[in-house]
């Protein structure tokens, strides 16, 4: 199969970029391992307090479907069901599962999105015993759920959005605790720094759920202070949040059946082992990080950016990367959120079209209107992920400009 | 200590203990973890286990674990059939 | 059942009730969900057992990353399920300890 752009994952940025190329009257496929569009845009329903009234509702499932009807329309064509094992820079994409083994191409565009971080927990390989993205996935998407009686295990604004949206499923969410503390939790089994994360975090957290954490751990430090003392849990929607507890074993034969937990001290170590508690299920939260196993195959340099969500694909302002032709957008630049995903679609899409040579004079400024709108995603953003995201952009965009001066690469004006 | 029989590498189960003991006896990158334990070989390429023995080998050098080095990604980045590249 | 009941999820997206197989027992699922959702629609968690230890292993990841719920399907070795849409009358396999698994078409 042939084609001018070959865009890699149907989630909002790969979509994004596809709609804008084929209106532009490029030649589109759309690769996604999944078997519907859409990406993690499927599982989303939240308010954003930071837009105007009337404009606030995110409906992802809505937003998927109506971006995937629009890139079909506009002439793209989108494949599921096939995984992309090699970019061959310049040539195309190498897939299994497809109709062929090729899809050659001018340009392509990487929008492989994220991955969950493990959060490991003795007992963590039973049946039962799942991601909280999965978790989030089956109840939302596919209308099952993980178990009847659940505990959530890693303190995050994802495991308590997951918790939220499983309760108010039908599904007695026992609570959401710690994770055993040790190396491999590392700080997110601490009590000080989960809250310090949670509050930064939860100060522009999407939905009433959220905007209840923020409330409890945004307040006052007093409060907080208060919190971290006391060993009775903190409680959103009636959903106990265990500070001062963790899940330290998971127990069943062929599956799981209960969970052991254990007072946590302070500073994070064990005091002394609480109870077992029954539970048909676990999930478990250690947070996003960009997947890059393809981008780092094609030889992208990966950089560490811990306020991105881990090592992320060095590329310049306009989604290039040291490739030529190999573009990059959404969470694998960065974990931000699928507004900004969006907002990243589209300027890869008016890059790549500048790239090969489609942009037409006179329409240089669309690229530099397509900057300014993820400019204002990112403001407009409910949710921080991590911490510290605009430095991280600023020093990526500082080791690309001195990439640039020490290379003959990159062909951008 | 429930750390001794803790899984970190679901996909061949491979202990905390022994990726520890990797550490011990001289490896100092995911690869060399890679080599002595099968940690990051399974059929998940380490899309799981990866940031988790990074974790272990900072704990063990006492470094920050960004500072671990990602293990080279190599083409097929997906378990394909041998029939799709010969 | 771990189906939730409601208006939009009753209509769903996905097809009508068909049948399948798992390790030659018969269960119902809705055509064109995952086979990993049809399964634990049905309280079945246990996927596979692991090749070397035999223990059992189920639903991890949910999004095709982890390959922990990789099953036979119609004598397809190493599909995984929370990828892969069901179908009417499929015949999907556990993989057991000892047995060779081999990739995904």
């Amino acid at each position: 199969m042939k084609t001018d752009v070959a865009i890699v994952g149907a989630g909002p940025a790969g979509l994004s970029a596809a709609l804008y190329l084929a209106r532009r009257g490029l030649g589109v496929v759309v690769l996604d391992e999944y078997f519907r569009a859409g990406g993690r845009l499927a599982g989303q329903l939240y308010e954003n307090p930071k837009k105007p009234p009337g404009q606030r509702l995110w409906d992802g499932k809505a937003i998927a479907e109506k971006l995937s009807g629009d890139v079909k329309k506009a002439g793209a064509t989108i494949l599921t069901g096939v995984s992309v094992w090699e970019i061959a820079p310049g040539s195309g994409v190498f897939i299994s599962g497809g109709p062929c083994q090729k899809i050659a191409a001018k340009a392509v565009l990487i929008a492989t999105g994220a991955a969950e971080r493990a959060m490991p927990v003795e007992g963590w390989t039973i049946p039962g015993v799942m991601s909280a993205g999965a978790a989030q996935v089956f109840a939302n998407v596919h209308g099952v759920l993980p178990g009847r009686k659940v505990v959530m295990a890693g303190i995050d604004p994802l495991s308590i959005t997951v918790a939220g949206e499983l309760k108010k499923a039908g599904v007695e969410v026992v609570g959401i605790f710690l994770p055993p503390p040790g190396i491999l939790a590392g700080s997110s089994g601490l009590p000080q720094w989960v809250i310090g994360e949670l509050s930064r975090s939860a100060d522009m957290a999407p939905g009433t759920f959220l905007k209840m954490a923020g409330k409890l751990f945004g307040g006052s430090y007093r409060e907080v202070g208060a919190r971290l003392c006391s060993l009775a849990p903190a409680n959103i929607w009636g959903i106990p949040l265990h500070l001062r507890k963790a899940v330290i074993r998971v127990e069943g034969e062929e599956q799981v059946d209960s969970v052991l937990t254990a007072r946590i001290s302070h500073d994070g170590k064990i005091e002394q082992e609480d109870c077992r508690i029954e539970a048909d299920a676990v999930c478990l939260s250690g947070g996003l990080y960009p997947l890059t196993d393809l981008i780092a195959a094609a030889g992208c340099p990966l950089v560490s950016m811990p306020g991105l969500g881990g090592m992320v694909p060095l590329h310049g302002p306009l989604l290039q990367t040291q490739s030529k032709g190999v573009f990059l957008a959404g969470s694998v630049t960065g974990i931000e959120g699928a507004p900004v995903a969006i907002a990243q679609g589209h300027l890869a899409g008016v890059s790549i079209a500048a790239f090969l040579g489609r942009l037409g004079k006179g329409n240089r400024h669309e690229l530099d209107r397509a900057v300014e709108m993820v400019g204002q995603a990112r403001e407009e953003s409910p949710l921080k992920f991590y911490p510290g995201a605009d430095g991280a952009r600023k020093e990526l965009a500082a080791l690309w400009d001195r990439w640039k001066i020490n290379s003959a690469g990159g062909n951008y004006a | 200590m429930p750390d001794d029989k803790l899984i970190v590498c679901r996909c061949e189960e491979v202990t905390l203990d022994e990726i520890k003991k990797a550490v011990k006896d001289g490896a100092s990158t995911v690869s060399g973890i890679k080599k002595r334990t099968r940690a990051c070989m399974g059929m998940c390429q380490g899309r799981v286990c990866q940031s988790l023995v990074k974790k272990v080998l900072a704990h063990e050098s006492g470094n920050q674990a960004d500072s671990i080095e990602t293990a080279t990604s190599r083409s097929p980045v997906r378990p394909i059939q041998l029939g799709e590249i010969i | 059942m771990l189906r939730i009941k409601g208006k939009d999820r009753e209509k769903g997206r996905e097809g009508d009730q068909i049948t399948f197989t798992f390790n030659g027992l018969s269960y119902q699922g809705l055509a064109g969900e995952p086979i990993a959702a049809a399964l634990l629609a049905n309280g079945v968690r246990t996927l596979r057992h692991h090749e070397k230890s035999g223990k059992p292993r189920g639903i991890y990841c949910g999004i095709g990353h982890c390959y922990e719920c990789r099953v036979t399907v119609d004598g397809v070795p190493g599909v995984r399920a929370c990828l892969t849409p069901l179908k009417e009358g499929m015949e999907v396999m556990s993989e057991r300890a000892g047995e060779v698994t081999s990739n995904e078409n």
